[in-house]
């Protein structure tokens, strides 16, 4: 059985690709890091992106300065520049993941719902600070099995909307789907519901605002030092690319 | 590309010689219901800078501004500009006519006005654009978008990006609005700002061609460079335009006094005159020594024959002066560093040969270590932490500058350091930074607001976090900003090969094309990327930026190397803001293809050549010629004269003016940790207080017991971080073993002793205490450790007490950092009129064994017991407390460094002696502030108290207050302190056992005073008292 392989994305200043492929790397997938603007000028179809990758990251950390708006200018690269479609990559077996900026972005690619959006934090400052999550539902293969886990938030754009003539609609809807698959303990940025993560109705796209990949080992968590001997234990945002590399198998 | 005149209506295509371009005018505004929190922003500075015209303002909002000239049907620009700039759930567009469902009810501005809390209020809008040629990402992003969006290249799109601030406010008036533009919110990088009273607003005047007020163009993307002449013209006006004439067309000078000059015709004491004329002449640009040299140079007939054969004058050219200038300027040569000194008075035999040899030098080459592959001068120092991965390590100071914005200082500190790390002569990652600043203090409020925006910008953007910072005290005569930073990079490969005759430089601006640079970390960050990949990929023999900030200098190192220049001179002279790299006539178009698809703006400026010599051109026609070993071994460097007597080791204290610390203790303490460099350093680091691409292991503000309410952070004494597992290629990672690195700074800065020396050695301790604290092996033969020292004082060329007081200063750092056996890895100088005083900051890098070595300061558990380890202290001098409140002359002497005994406990905490360590539970360097601080600090992380005993017998605010080298302060559980009391006994490390660790949130002083943490911590972190 061959090793899934992981595409990350980086370049146009995505500041945490490094993060994010090297959770990658310990959920034992293969990793290859590329910068969209290389994507573009090889011109990597959908069909060869679901040949050549099992899983698609999209890292969080500022691409393009979040000029345009958080996530914006990526999701346009990705729309236009490389035309994929990741609705039908996920339909042949592919799994998402995006994490901050890329959340933002899987948002402003409209890959949840059209009436969803994400926009500055109601207090209106950077939040940095570690933070305490609850896993809804089953929906989302990436959080299934978790329980409760504290992971860092670093954003100034973190707060999820949905238009306020839709979001009777809109949240019911994501109710039925599952989509809300992640929740803030306490509410940090004013996200609506407390939503820290959501899904696609498959479960297989999943976006994120809190920063995963910088809690795959236990001296990540500034908790560390009080309890020296876990040192060399895994961090509890591993499980997430974890699942991901099981669903991937399941579907190899 | 050419030019246009004036703006064009969004409603009408016109004829730009072959294309069609359609204007339009966009603006985009959060919709009501969504708070706006740039203009919350922009309302607290102008609350800081004007709180008059924030009175009288009641309402804002903020809009970003986008002029757009697309050659497309309007159709397709309409279904464009929807899907880049609008967001239906947060945003409303106003275009005019042009997408009136973007927008609310109206249609236009009106819809925004109405969710104004006073209604009809009265409106304003202030509009500012940015100046053509200022680096613009934001258009930057706008033209790829639009390109990606509408398919392919497009000739003649353009962008250009501004934003109206509306406001409402019935007192407001338009000088209000002027003061408010002018002094708050357009800084140099805007060109214009206009008013827009409300019936221009709520009209449609401003998106129709024919009714926009005739204006400048807009800035476009790409705008040649124009910077030559404009910096020679003002070079020659500094020089006074009436001594000077044109001697060719392409730019070469000569100056009237200098043709006029007959030196072999004067003796010593005419020539003496006559440059001192000259010297004068020139704007001291150049000093008496410097003049000497370069006509000695100049007045041989084998100079002037060769200068024949290129064109030249005989005598110097402006450019040729304008070259001397730069490159033997104290900014890029650093020359006291280098300098001999001499003392000055009866005795004056003292002489050193050069203060870095004699100083910072002597503890490379007398502690000699295998892993340091460079150091010792200005570069970034290169270490070698095993066979595949090596770790740079340089410092950047950001000069003064009077009227200097802060945030644009702090942004050039950083960013500036950062460039330095991958522009340096091993390329590096730059993975985190140490950040130390002044601000003067009239300055201070509103310079908080804009350090702490210029530091999260920084770190956000380029995710190079600060992860060690501190302040120091400014002094009332200090008008402008003062910082330093410290970089550790991750060099990108160790193997190069030098620069190659026939190597092409090319030149990439990274601030845009203006006079005054503008550091913008978005662009650096996207620059950095393109350049690790290419220094990765091997496609360039060298990159180069920084070098005190002189791209002259920078050139000039490059053409030492290979061996000889051909350059354009507009391109390097006076110049700040370029990058440079060297790539071979193979690679060339390779490298160009990727700038270009980065959309890099850059030049082929020159060619480099085996001749020996700088050969500066202006469009290809020599303008001026130097033999590059005159030009870097520059002139011969006088002595440096110093007044030993001016050294004094003194401590002059006011008589004790305080409460008695027996019922007021708490109040002096809580003065005592609001003073600068001891109060909390959030705002240096806690935008970056996450992880350091993924890699912080301890971090500089610890926070504990994640949602337990009334609990927050505490300071940890240095960083820990992971460095060896970046990823230098898109492909692949670096392969090797994980290093554990810890980062920390020291300064000692006080008021009231004049002993440079001492407060040297302090500096020096107080960094290796930090390092050793968090876990760091420190003075081990085997073990990567060491120093960057910068020093921050008044100019010491004619002021032998200032000499005086860096010779000693350095001479401190030296002897501290021999007896530590730690390497001085680079060192640095500022100086400047403001600075009465000079002081030294030293970053430290240490390594631990493993990650499981790191350790942090705050208190773990209530009943575990406090110690404090190290020698005892006896006395108030060089405290802050004594600063703060005076003290007796009995007191006042000044604690002795015991560098054996430092050794010894340095070792232990770094787990070479002994074996109990890892029965430690925390440790904290005893530093600013004394014991009391100390503990204060341990309590904050876990909102666990302290309960302290005042051992018998000592002075009680000496034991509180006092300040000395190598003490901490240390807990441990109960069962644990018999082994590790067993084991200080043993190695004779000297301890106390001075309290217990509670869970009463309360800091209590053996039955005669407690107080809660939180008041110490609002202390601490100025959210309350201070003195």
């Amino acid at each position: 059985m061959r090793t899934p392989v992981a595409l990350v994305l980086g370049g146009d200043s995505i500041g945490g690709l490094q993060e994010t492929a090297n959770a990658f790397r310990q959920a034992r997938f293969d990793v290859e890091v590329e910068s969209l603007d290389s994507l573009i000028r090889q011109r990597l179809s959908l069909d060869q992106l679901n040949t050549r990758y099992q899983a698609l990251a999209l890292p969080g950390g500022y691409s393009a300065g979040d000029d345009l708006g958080a996530g914006k200018f990526l999701a346009i690269k990705i729309r236009h520049g490389l035309g994929w479609d990741l609705a039908r990559f996920v339909e042949r077996g592919g799994v998402v993941l995006g994490v901050g900026n890329g959340f933002q972005a899987l948002i402003r690619l409209g890959v949840f719902l059209k009436d969803i959006s994400i926009t500055r934090n109601d207090h209106g400052r950077f939040v940095n600070e570690w933070t305490r999550l609850v896993p809804i539902g089953n929906r989302c293969i990436w959080t299934r099995g978790l329980g409760s886990l504290d992971l860092p938030v670093r954003h100034y754009e973190g707060r999820v909307v949905i238009s306020a003539g839709a979001r009777l609609e809109t949240w019911a809807r994501m109710e039925r789907l599952g989509m809300a698959c992640l929740q803030y303990a306490s509410d940090i940025n004013g996200s609506e519901e407390r939503i820290a993560g959501i899904c696609d109705a498959t479960g297989r796209i999943f976006g994120l605002m809190p920063h995963p990949e910088n809690f795959v080992r236990w001296t990540q968590n500034p908790e560390w030092t009080q309890q020296p001997a876990r040192a060399s234990s895994p961090g509890q945002g591993l499980m997430i690319f974890e699942n991901g590399y099981h669903e991937v198998l399941r579907s190899l | 590309m050419r030019c246009i005149s004036m703006v064009f209506g969004f409603d009408r295509a016109f004829d730009i010689g072959q294309d069609f371009a359609m204007f339009v005018r966009i603006e985009v505004a959060t919709r009501p219901e969504f708070p706006d929190a740039r203009a919350q922003a922009l309302l607290d500075h102008i609350q800081v800078q004007r709180p008059e015209i924030r009175r009288k303002i009641r309402w804002a909002r903020l809009m970003e501004v986008y002029w757009l000239e697309i050659p497309r049907a309007r159709e397709e620009v309409i279904s464009a500009c929807q899907e880049i700039f609008q967001d239906k759930t947060t945003q409303w567009l106003f275009t005019g006519n042009l997408i009136p469902a973007a927008s609310g009810e109206r249609g236009g501005i009106e819809d925004l006005m109405e969710a104004s809390p006073v209604r009809p209020g009265k409106f304003w809008g202030v509009e500012r654009r940015l100046r053509p040629g200022v680096l613009d990402t934001k258009a930057r992003a706008a033209f790829e978008a639009l390109t990606l969006v509408l398919g392919g290249s497009i000739a003649e799109l353009q962008v250009s990006t501004g934003d109206l601030l509306l406001l409402e406010g019935v007192q407001l008036r338009e000088d209000d609005l002027a003061l408010l533009a002018r002094e708050v919110w357009c800084h140099a990088a805007f060109e214009t700002w206009s008013f827009l009273p409300e019936h221009e607003l709520s009209g449609n005047d401003r998106f129709v061609q024919d009714r926009v007020r005739r204006e400048e163009a807009p800035a476009r993307l790409s705008v040649p460079g124009a910077t030559a002449s404009v910096s020679l013209q003002a070079f020659a006006q500094r020089l006074g335009s009436s001594r000077v004439r044109r001697e060719r067309a392409e730019g070469g000078v000569a100056i009237d006094a200098l043709s006029s000059l007959d030196w072999g015709r004067w003796d010593s004491a005419e020539r003496e005159k006559k440059l001192t004329e000259l010297a004068i002449q020139l704007g001291r640009k150049l000093d008496l020594s410097e003049l000497k040299a370069l006509l000695e140079q100049w007045n041989t007939p084998e100079v002037f024959k060769f200068r024949s054969t290129l064109g030249l004058p005989r005598h110097p050219t402006l450019t040729e002066l304008q070259v001397v200038a730069e490159a033997w300027s104290e900014e890029a040569r650093q020359a006291v560093l280098t300098a001999p000194f001499v003392a000055l008075g009866d005795e004056g035999s003292a002489q050193a040969s050069g203060l870095v040899s004699a100083t910072l030098g002597a503890t490379v080459q007398q502690v000699p270590k295998s892993w340091i592959i460079s150091a010792g001068d200005q570069r970034p120092a290169v270490l070698a932490l095993d066979e595949q991965t090596w770790v740079s390590f340089g410092i950047r100071q950001s000069g003064s500058r009077p009227g200097r914005a802060v945030e644009q200082a702090a942004l050039q500190s950083l960013l500036g350091g950062q460039r330095e790390t991958w522009g340096a002569e091993r390329p590096a990652l730059p993975l985190a930074q140490s950040f130390f600043q002044v601000l003067p203090e009239q300055m201070n409020e509103e310079s908080t607001l804009s350090l702490t925006r210029a530091i999260e910008l920084a770190t956000t953007r380029t995710q190079v976090p600060v992860l060690a910072g501190a302040e120091g005290l400014a002094n009332a005569a200090q008008e402008s900003p003062l910082m330093a930073g410290a970089t550790l990079g991750v060099v990108i490969r160790k193997d190069r090969e030098p620069i190659r005759i026939g190597d092409r430089l090319l030149s990439i601006t990274w601030a845009g094309k203006t006079q005054e640079s503008r550091e913008d970390p978005v662009f650096q960050r996207q620059l950095q990327d393109l350049l690790v990949e290419l220094e990765a990929l091997q496609w360039v023999s060298a990159i180069r930026a920084g070098a005190s900030g002189s791209t002259l200098v920078t050139a000039l190192r490059m053409a030492t190397e290979a061996g000889g220049l051909q350059v354009e001179a507009a391109e390097i002279l006076g110049q700040r803001d370029r990058v440079l790299l060297a790539v071979s006539p193979e690679r060339l178009k390779e490298v160009e293809r990727k700038l270009l698809a980065s959309r890099i703006e850059f030049q082929v400026v020159g060619e480099f050549t085996d001749s020996g010599r700088l050969l500066l051109t202006r469009s290809k026609v020599p303008v001026g010629d130097f033999a590059l070993s005159f030009l870097w071994n520059g002139p011969e460097q006088h002595a440096i004269s110093f007044d030993p007597e001016a050294m004094s080791s003194t401590a002059n204290y006011s008589p004790p003016d305080r409460l008695p610390f027996s019922q007021h203790g708490a109040t002096l303490l809580k003065a005592v940790l609001a003073q600068p460099g001891i109060r909390s350093p959030e705002r240096l680091v806690a935008a970056s207080d996450f992880e350091a691409q993924g890699n912080a292991e301890l971090k500089p503000l610890n926070r504990g017991n994640l949602g337990t309410p009334g609990v927050s952070y505490g300071p940890n004494d240095a960083t820990v971080l992971l460095v060896g597992q970046q990823s230098f290629k898109a492909s692949g990672f670096l392969e090797g073993h994980v290093h554990e690195m810890a980062l920390g700074l020291g300064i000692c800065q006080r008021q009231g002793i004049s002993d440079p020396r001492w407060q040297a050695e302090s500096a020096v301790d107080e960094a290796a205490r930090n390092v050793v604290a968090s876990g760091a092996l420190l003075g081990h033969p085997d073990v990567v450790g060491g120093l960057s020292v910068q020093w921050f004082g008044p100019p010491v060329q004619q002021d032998p007490r200032a000499a005086a007081h860096l010779f000693a200063a350095l001479e401190g750092v030296r002897d501290a950092a021999l007896a530590l056996e730690l390497p001085v890895l680079t060192a640095s100088t500022t100086f400047s009129r403001e600075l009465t005083c000079g002081f030294a900051v030293c970053h430290a890098l240490g390594r631990l064994r493993s990650r499981r070595r790191a350790q942090s300061a705050d208190f773990k558990f209530s009943g575990d017991l406090i110690y404090l380890l190290g020698p005892e202290v006896e006395c108030l001098g060089g405290s802050r407390f004594a600063d703060l409140f005076g003290c007796t002359p009995e007191l006042s002497v000044l604690p002795e460094p015991q560098w054996s005994l430092a050794r010894l406990i340095y070792s232990w905490l770094g787990g070479v002696l002994g074996k109990e360590k890892y029965r430690v539970r925390s440790v904290h360097d005893v530093s600013d502030g004394g014991l009391l601080v100390a503990v204060t600090e341990c309590s904050l992380a876990r909102g666990l108290g302290a309960y302290l005993r005042l051992p018998e017998g000592v002075d009680p605010e000496a034991w509180a207050f006092g300040e000395g080298f190598h003490r901490f302060v240390v807990s441990s559980s109960d069962p644990d302190s018999t082994y590790l009391e067993a084991e200080w006994s043993a190695l004779g490390i000297p301890y106390q056992r001075i309290g217990v660790v509670t869970s009463s949130d309360r800091l209590e002083m053996g039955g005669a005073w407690s107080v809660p943490l939180q008041e110490l911590r609002r202390a601490w972190t100025q959210k309350g008292t201070s003195r």
